[in-house]
Order: structure tokens, then C-alpha cells, then sequence
């Protein structure tokens, strides 16, 4: 149980990023997460000050980075959370790298878009998801199980689903499957179909629910048999003890209202009847919403890049880090000045999103340079986008907020704000401030004004 | 992208903008790079153009500029009848997404509610998965705004939201005049000529109330004809000290309540409407008269932009009443003001419905070719925007101006030509445009005394001239000869835009000193909308900022 982790970033000397407009505009995609060793990813631990978040979830999870040692809890969720496109998932991939390094964790990385329909999910979908993921990752690993630790899978779904007429298409293809014999492949294409199906939302969809639901507590206990099966194996081929199965659930923050409050609330005690150590990603505004049973580990938040801290002093890794995000996307040839790069990563926040979203801005803007009338006209633009959602008293609040950060509550506007982007949380949520780019519309100028004027 | 490639691709946007107005030619040029730049990709392009000549315009030059470039761009209409729900969309776009690499969406505006984006934010995965194209979402800034409100995932995935700014000459939300229009065809020195003895008879102190009034009503509606407001207005405010009984006092009241209207005063008005008029009429039991009041309220409203209040009263509140009275004429025109409202909100067709199954038949059934004439010609502007320019045409070539031609009526027969003049210039035949301008459409207003609309048709034609790039002869247009109208007239509606306009050609000219007097002219302009509290503040406000000066 010891093993010192390192925390520095192996660089690719060889990538070389674009130095056409348009190429650059081309490849910028929102939605994209880097994995750890992508060339265009920036360590943004120091810019965020998040050492303590990947050190605070290691020791959530039983680890002390510092020593290596290593005590898990029987079982440990997670929730971590984030602004959407403040870089959870990037994060999420480069923390999981890291613990993965270390041995003491499989980690078993559920894509939800991926593999499940984001927009109709309940947790019977996500069951059979990690189930997937972990056989997955098993097999990567050349593990096989002995059959004990699969057979409680295999008669669950020998019992439960071959001998449903609802689903007799798709329980046909299981019987098939199951009669081929008990091995993680096989039990792993089952899963697959289960994915599928409720992805693809087959007539059977619902009728499935029903039956895991229904036969819950002996799908867990079979699922928790698995895992155990995993990670004695794993133990065993480490010469390692113990290791865990580490579930990393990606883009439970981009669910439905609906379906997130029902996994993390209504159905957190079929989440927690799973033993294991997972971590999934969460909006920054479900951790104010209210209501998240205790059990759950609901305090673990990315902090956004910091350019300067509370008091308005700058902080120069956020500025370095933020630059760096720029110039990894578009070549400095491309920029007139340094001052150009500086006003993009100013407006931005420090939300790699955003100030991604200005940089193609400035790209639709520019003929083959991007000058200062280019930076300006992007910021006006993304700044006439954040006119459009918000609704007029909204600027009275941000202003109240920007002239009181740490007293703002958190009540339903307030979570829409940040939501939408136009209030920015920083320092795990010890204070917040508006999107800059809102700063500069008339109607927070007005408002603010107001404000000045009263008494 | 080679250096050869991008060079082309650059300069070919350069040639496809020139024949667009100004005001859209940097929206386009963004727009093209990004469909360009990510072929093959799945992207969310938010575009926000309310004027829908203007879009299909651009959709024209765009999918020219695509072809040119080997892209094949689609068009999918969003229509009720064949998408009753998101997912027969969803079904439309994956299939035109085999075959092309960019497609347009029209109707969103009409056709997307609040169940409609709730489906596309749930869908947007599938869809953005599936479809590897740029879908172009053709919108209006109020479904842009619900977009925004309610679908906020969806609305967090948009690759670009690009304004096309209609000039602020063609606003959404144009003020309603007063309508003066009745067939009145004497010329200038005829309405003079009534004018000064008018003056001349209502001289004398000793004039009965009763005569009184109805000569200085009289005046007032000669003078409101003619553009001159601040008299009419003093004229009518003669009218009310003058009228012989609470009624007549409250119609003349009525009248000054309309020339604060026709000049943007919009508060004032409504408070007179609301605290002056309905209180009265309600009292003396006009049920009639309340309506009418009401029709007027909702006008004002609907100025403002405040479309649901303004569609509310009109279904709830003046429209039962006529149906009631057995009005069927007033009912009619209310039924056109309520197509006028669901025109504006972009539900273009039910608007043509009302227009055509509802309105028109009355007015045949009765006889009015007048109301039915210039019903024909609603019908036209709903046919215009949505795209069908040549059946738009046919309808005021055909079956208006005849009309008006024959009743005699020539300051009507004017305004079509007008219309044929704005198809042409949306159609880039500035030539003619420009032709009918000058020679149809402006010496009459000139010969009629109409100074106001004279004004409006010397803004189009700098307008023409703009886009032929005789920038300097439509900037002498715009400041000498209708900015002066609009300062006199006190317009302050109708002032504003004109500086803005005239700001806007300032910063396309670009020379020394022009920037500066943008900045002036919109600092005006943002002043009065900003008192007035007129939605063309925040178009104002987002020309300052583009242009740098905000």
C-alpha cells in the first residue's frame, strides 16, 4: 500500500496547433473532452487550485496521494461538481489516469451519452451500464473470473428475463447468449443489449425497468458478487491488496432535471445498494437544489480557473493556464498581440468554455488576423447571446450578487443564473461573480446604477 | 485547408455579400466560414432574422456560395400539418442529412412551442449524433428568447447565434397610424384652400360650441393629412375645450390620444385611452365606442411589443362585442388586427387563414372592394415573407392597383406601387425599384401633401442607392431631405430609426468624421428609445456595440 503519485503532465513536443482561421474553427468543438494525453489539454490544477480536489477525492476514495496508503470504505458515490463546460469530464478522465497509475483502482468509465439515452434514464439503465463497463474494463485487463463470481449474473438473467413474454424477442437472444456458456464476453454482450435497448427505447424498454425494479435487491447482490469476484482477481494479478473498482459515470450532469433529481434523490438507495466506489459528474446547480440524501458524498466541486481571487488580486497561473488553452487551439501568429489573447481569457471568466466560445468568435470575425477590433466585436457578440435568457430583473441580481459575492443564497433564479453561465461560482463555491461579458451590457450597466442610487 | 482553398473560400463570400443590405453583409460572411469551415460536423447555427425576405434572400446567396463550393444544401419548412411533433423533424433532418452537408429550417417560429423545444432539448444527442450537417435554424428574436429561457441545454450547444438586423427603417414592431386614409384624393392646394378658411371661421370667438367643434375637428383631420401634427394636435386640443358634451369631448381627446401615437408618445397615449376614454364611454354605456377604445389600447401595445396582451384584447375584449352588435364589418377588421398580431409573432399561416377565410368573404359578401382590396394586399405581405414574391406581385399588380385605380383612390394605388417597388428591390431589381420610387410613388405623396410618406419613400430610395454603393447621395438623402421631415413632424418613433439609419450609412462609409457622428446620432437615437421604452432599444444598443462604440 505505498506508491507516491506523480502529478506532472508528460507534454507532446511534436503537435503544432493550427495556423489557419479556419482551420481553427473547424476543430473547436464544445462538447469534446480530452483525454489525458491529448496535446491540446492544459493542467489547470495550479490555475484552479485544485490539488486539493483530486487529493480530496483520492481520500474520499480511501487514498492518501501523500503516503499511498490506501483504506477504502465499503463503498463510497461521489458527486462531483462543475459548471457545464467548465471541463468536469477532461478533468474527470486526467483524475481517473492518475488513480489508475497508482493500482489500487479499475476504473470502469460509463459514458452516458455514449451508451445510454440521457434523456429517459432511470437507474436500472445505469445498472446495466456499469455492469457493462466494469466487464469492459475486465477484459481489457485480461481478467477472467471464475464462474461463481458471473453465475449469480447469469441465473439473474436466466430467471428473470428469459421467462418474460412481454420481452420474448429479446429474451430469446438472451437464452441464446446464456446458453452459449458463462464468460465475461458473453455476460458483457448481453449488457450490451440491455444498453441497446434501452438507448434505442425498444417497445420492451419499460417492461425491462420493471423486472430489474421488481428483482432489485437480487440484482444487486449479484452485481456486488461480480464486483467482489473483480477485485479479489485483480488483487491476486496485482499483488495488491485491495483494489477497487473504481466507477466513473460521465454526463449525469447533462440529464434531464426530472431524471436527475430521480437517480440522486428518489433513487439513491438502489444507487446505494451497489457496494463500490463510484464518482459521477453533477451540475453545479443540483448542489444547491436541496433534497440529496446524506449518504451521498455531495460536497466535491472543479473549481473554475481563477484569474483573480476574491479580493480582485490577479492570479497568474489561472492567466497562464487560460493562455496556454488558447494557444494549444490557434497559433500565436494568428493574433495581432499578447494584450488580444489577455482580453479573450479576461472576458472568459476563467471558464474554458467560454473563452474557447470567444476564440471562435474571433475566428467568425477575422479575415486572416485576430486584432483588437476583433476581440471587441467577439465580446459583444457573446455578451448580445447572454441578453437573450435573461429576463431584466436578472442584472439586478447579478449586480446585488458582484457587490456582495459571499451573501447571494440559492434560491431557484439564482441556480438558473448559474446554469446559464451568467453567474460563475469560484473556490469550491466560497464566492461567485457574473460572466464578465455580462459587465459589459446595458442592462446590468443600468442596473447597477440603480443600485448606486439607492439609499 | 490549403493556403489556395482558404484564399478562395475567403474572396468568394467577398463577391456572394455585395448584393446584401449593409446591415447583414458581416452576419453572412460569418455565417458562410462556419458552414464551410465544419463540413461534415454536426452544428446548432442560431439565426435570427424576423425579416423573411431578407432571409430567403440570404439563403439564396448561401446555398450559391455552397454549390459553387461542391456542398449541397437542403430545406426543410416546418409545418404543422407534416410535423405534427419533434421526432417526425428529427426523422426529416437525418434523412436530408444523407445528402447534405447544410440545411435550412424555416417556420421555427410558428411552428416551435414550448412542448416542441422541450422535444428538441431531449432529442439534441440523437439528433446531433445522426445528422452531420450544419442545421441552419431560421428564427425571429422572440422564439430565439424562448429558445434561450427553456431549453437552456439545447441553447448551451449552439455553435453561433448570428443577428441579421432588418434596417431599423423595417422594424417588427412598426407604430400603427391613425388612419386618415379615407378616400380623400384633393390635392395639396384643395386641402389649403379648406385649411385657411377653416383658420378664417373658427376665428371668430363667437362661434357656437356645437359648430365649433366639428369645424376644429375638421382642421385638425386636414392637417394630420397634410403631416403637419403639432397643429393638428393644437387643433384637436381646440376641439375638446370646444365640444358641447362629455362624448364629443371624449372623441376629441381620442384624436390627440392618436397624434401622440403617430409621434411614439406611446405612454401618454395609453394613459389618455385607458384614464380619458374607456372610463367615459364605459359610463355612458357605448359598448361600441369601449370596444374601439380597446382596439386602440391593444394597437399601442402591440407597438410596444407586447403581442399576447395586445392578441388578448382583441379576441376577448373588441371582438365579441362586434359579434355581439352583429358589426360584421368592424368584426372583420378586428379579425385583420388579429392577423396583424400572429403576422408579427411569425404565424404566417394562420394569419393567411384569418385573412383569407375570414376577412376577405365579409368584406365581398358586403360590397367594400376597398377593404377588400387592401385585405388582398395583407394577404400579399404574408405571401412576401414567406417567400412566394411572384404570387405577392401578381396580387398588387393585379387585384389591388386596379382597385384603387378605379375608385380614384390614389394615394392607395401609391402605397401598392410602393409594394412592387419593395419586391423588386428584395429581388435586386434596383433599377425599377428605384424607378417607381422616384417617378409612381413619391410625386404623389408630393402632390397630396403627405410629407410623412414622402419622407418614408426618400428613406428607400437612399436605401436603394446604399445597396448600389451610392453611399455619399443616399447620406445627403437621408440628412437633407428626410431627417428634416421626421425633426418637423415630431416623430420621435420614427426620428430615432431615421438617425439610426443614418448612423448605420455613416459607419458603412467609414470616412474621417463618420464614426463620430454615428456615435452621435445613435446616442440620440438609444436616448429617446430608452425614455420612450421602445424595443428598438436594444437593436440600437447592438449597432453601438458592433460597430466598437458601445
Amino acid at each position: 500500500m505505498s506508491g507516491r503519485v506523480n502529478l506532472d503532465q508528460q507534454g507532446m513536443p511534436d503537435y503544432q496547433p493550427p495556423k489557419d482561421i479556419l482551420e481553427v474553427l473547424g476543430k473547436i468543438e464544445f462538447e469534446e473532452a480530452l483525454e489525458p494525453d491529448d496535446p491540446r489539454r492544459v493542467d489547470t490544477i495550479e490555475a484552479r487550485s485544485s490539488q486539493e480536489t483530486l487529493r480530496r477525492l483520492a481520500r474520499k476514495l480511501g487514498l492518501d496521494l501523500e503516503t499511498g496508503r490506501f483504506y477504502p470504505a465499503p463503498q463510497k458515490h461521489v458527486l462531483f461538481f462543475g459548471h457545464v463546460g467548465a471541463g468536469k469530464t477532461t478533468e474527470l478522465k486526467f483524475y481517473a489516469a492518475h488513480l489508475d497509475k497508482t493500482g489500487f483502482f479499475l476504473p470502469a468509465e460509463v459514458d452516458v451519452p455514449g451508451v445510454l439515452d440521457r434523456n429517459n434514464l432511470q437507474y436500472a439503465d445505469l445498472l446495466m451500464a456499469m455492469a457493462n463497463a466494469l466487464l469492459e474494463a475486465l477484459e481489457k485487463q485480461n481478467i477472467s473470473l471464475p464462474g461463481k463470481d458471473i453465475k449469480a449474473l447469469h441465473d439473474w438473467f436466466a430467471e428473470k428475463i428469459v421467462t418474460r413474454q412481454e420481452v420474448q424477442e429479446f429474451s430469446a437472444e438472451i437464452q441464446n447468449t446464456l446458453e452459449a456458456g458463462v464468460t465475461i464476453p458473453l455476460l458483457a454482450k448481453l449488457l450490451t443489449k440491455f444498453s441497446t435497448a434501452f438507448k434505442a427505447n425498444a417497445t420492451y424498454k419499460d417492461e425491462l425497468r420493471r423486472v430489474i425494479r421488481n428483482s432489485f435487491t437480487q440484482l444487486a447482490d449479484a452485481f456486488n458478487q461480480l464486483i467482489r469476484g473483480a477485485e479479489a482477481a485483480l488483487a491476486k494479478k496485482r499483488q495488491k491488496d485491495p483494489v477497487r473498482v473504481l466507477f466513473i459515470v460521465d454526463g449525469t450532469d447533462k440529464l434531464r432535471e426530472e431524471d436527475r433529481r430521480r437517480l440522486f434523490v428518489e433513487d439513491t438507495q438502489l444507487l446505494l445498494a451497489v457496494h463500490a466506489l463510484a464518482v459521477y459528474t453533477a451540475p453545479i446547480a443540483l448542489k444547491y437544489e436541496g433534497g440529496l440524501v446524506g449518504q451521498l458524498d455531495a460536497d466535491l466541486v472543479l473549481p473554475m480557473v481563477k484569474l483573480q481571487d476574491q479580493d480582485g488580486n490577479r492570479c497568474e497561473a489561472g492567466w497562464r493556464a487560460m493562455r496556454e488553452i488558447v494557444l494549444k487551439r490557434a497559433d500565436r501568429s494568428l493574433f495581432d498581440t499578447d494584450a488580444d489573447i489577455d482580453r479573450l481569457v479576461e472576458n472568459s471568466g476563467g471558464h474554458p468554455r467560454e473563452l474557447l466560445r470567444l476564440l471562435q468568435l474571433c475566428c467568425e470575425f477575422a479575415e486572416q488576423q485576430i486584432d483588437a477590433g476583433v476581440v471587441k466585436q467577439a465580446i459583444g457578440q457573446l455578451a448580445s447571446e447572454y441578453r437573450r435568457p435573461l429576463e431584466p430583473d436578472d442584472y439586478q441580481r447579478l449586480v446585488r450578487i458582484d457587490r456582495t459575492p459571499m451573501d447571494v443564497g440559492n434560491d431557484e433564479k439564482i441556480r438558473r443564473l448559474l446554469y446559464l453561465l451568467a453567474l460563475l461560482e469560484y473556490n469550491d463555491g466560497t464566492w461567485r461573480r457574473s460572466h464578465p461579458v455580462i459587465r459589459s451590457l446595458e442592462g446590468y450597466r443600468r442596473a447597477m446604477t440603480a443600485l448606486r442610487a439607492e439609499p | 485547408m490549403t493556403d489556395a482553398d482558404r484564399l478562395q473560400f475567403l474572396d468568394r463570400p467577398k463577391g456572394a455579400i455585395a448584393g446584401l443590405p449593409p446591415a447583414c453583409q458581416e452576419g453572412f460572411a460569418r455565417l458562410a466560414k462556419l458552414v464551410q469551415a465544419r463540413r461534415g460536423k454536426f452544428q446548432l447555427l442560431v439565426l435570427d432574422c424576423r425579416d423573411e425576405t431578407l432571409r430567403d434572400r440570404l439563403i439564396a446567396q448561401l446555398n450559391e456560395l455552397l454549390e459553387a463550393n461542391g456542398s449541397h444544401p437542403a430545406s426543410l419548412q416546418l409545418r404543422t400539418a407534416d410535423h405534427p411533433d419533434f421526432a417526425t423533424v428529427e426523422r426529416a433532418l437525418i434523412a436530408l442529412a444523407g445528402t447534405s452537408s447544410a440545411i435550412h429550417v424555416t417556420g421555427g417560429p410558428s411552428w416551435f412551442d414550448r412542448a416542441k423545444w422541450g422535444g428538441f432539448n431531449i432529442r439534441r444527442d440523437a439528433v446531433a449524433q445522426q445528422v452531420k450537417a450544419s442545421l441552419l435554424f431560421w428564427l425571429d428574436p422572440d422564439s430565439i428568447a424562448v429558445l434561450a429561457r427553456i431549453a437552456i441545454d439545447l441553447w448551451a450547444w449552439r455553435s453561433a447565434v448570428i443577428p441579421f438586423a432588418t434596417a431599423p427603417g423595417a422594424l417588427p414592431h412598426a407604430v400603427p397610424k391613425p388612419d386618415f386614409r379615407i378616400i380623400d384624393d384633393r390635392t395639396l392646394a384643395e386641402r389649403k384652400k379648406r385649411i385657411a378658411f377653416l383658420r378664417d371661421v373658427t376665428r371668430d370667438s363667437d362661434l357656437p360650441a356645437e359648430i365649433r367643434f366639428g369645424l376644429v375637428a375638421e382642421l385638425g383631420d386636414l392637417l394630420a393629412g397634410i403631416g403637419q401634427m403639432t397643429e393638428a394636435e393644437s387643433a384637436y386640443r381646440d376641439a375638446a375645450d370646444a365640444a358641447p358634451d362629455e362624448r364629443s369631448r371624449t372623441d376629441a381627446r381620442g384624436r390627440i390620444a392618436d397624434m401622440l401615437q403617430a409621434r411614439g408618445e406611446l405612454d401618454e397615449a395609453l394613459r389618455i385611452r385607458r384614464e380619458e376614454q374607456l372610463p367615459i364611454y364605459e359610463r355612458l354605456g357605448d359598448v361600441r365606442a369601449a370596444a374601439v377604445t380597446k382596439g386602440k389600447i391593444a394597437d399601442v401595445l402591440q407597438a410596444r411589443g407586447e403581442l399576447d396582451e395586445a392578441l388578448r384584447i382583441r379576441r376577448e375584449e373588441a371582438l365579441p362585442v362586434y359579434e355581439r352588435l352583429g358589426d360584421v364589418r368592424e368584426a372583420a377588421i378586428t379579425k385583420g388586427k388579429i392577423a396583424d398580431v400572429l403576422q408579427a409573432r411569425g404565424e404566417l399561416d394562420e394569419a393567411l387563414r384569418i385573412r383569407r377565410e375570414e376577412a376577405l368573404p365579409i368584406y365581398e359578401r358586403l360590397g367594400d372592394v376597398r377593404e377588400a382590396a387592401m385585405t388582398k394586399g395583407q394577404i400579399a405581405d404574408v405571401l412576401q415573407a414567406r417567400g412566394e414574391l411572384d404570387e405577392a406581385l401578381r396580387i398588387w399588380r393585379e387585384e389591388q392597383l386596379p382597385v384603387y385605380e378605379r375608385l380614384g383612390d390614389v394615394r392607395s394605388a401609391a402605397v401598392a406601387r410602393g409594394k412592387i417597388a419593395d419586391v423588386l428591390q428584395a429581388r435586386g431589381e434596383l433599377d425599377e425599384a428605384l424607378r417607381i420610387r422616384r417617378e409612381e410613388e413619391l410625386p404623389i405623396y408630393e402632390r397630396l401633401g403627405d410629407v410623412r410618406e414622402a419622407a418614408v419613400t426618400k428613406g428607400k430610395i437612399a436605401d436603394v442607392l446604399q445597396a448600389r454603393g451610392e453611399l455619399d447621395e443616399a447620406l445627403r438623402i437621408r440628412r437633407e431631405e428626410a431627417l428634416p421631415v421626421y425633426e418637423r413632424l415630431g416623430g420621435v418613433r420614427e426620428l430615432l430609426v431615421e438617425r439610426a439609419n443614418q448612423a448605420t450609412l455613416h459607419l458603412i462609409r467609414n470616412r474621417e468624421g463618420d464614426r463620430q457622428e454615428a456615435n452621435r446620432l445613435l446616442r440620440l437615437a438609444l436616448a429617446e428609445a430608452r425614455r420612450l421604452r421602445l424595443p428598438e432599444e436594444q437593436q440600437i444598443q447592438q449597432i453601438l456595440e458592433r460597430a466598437g462604440l458601445g
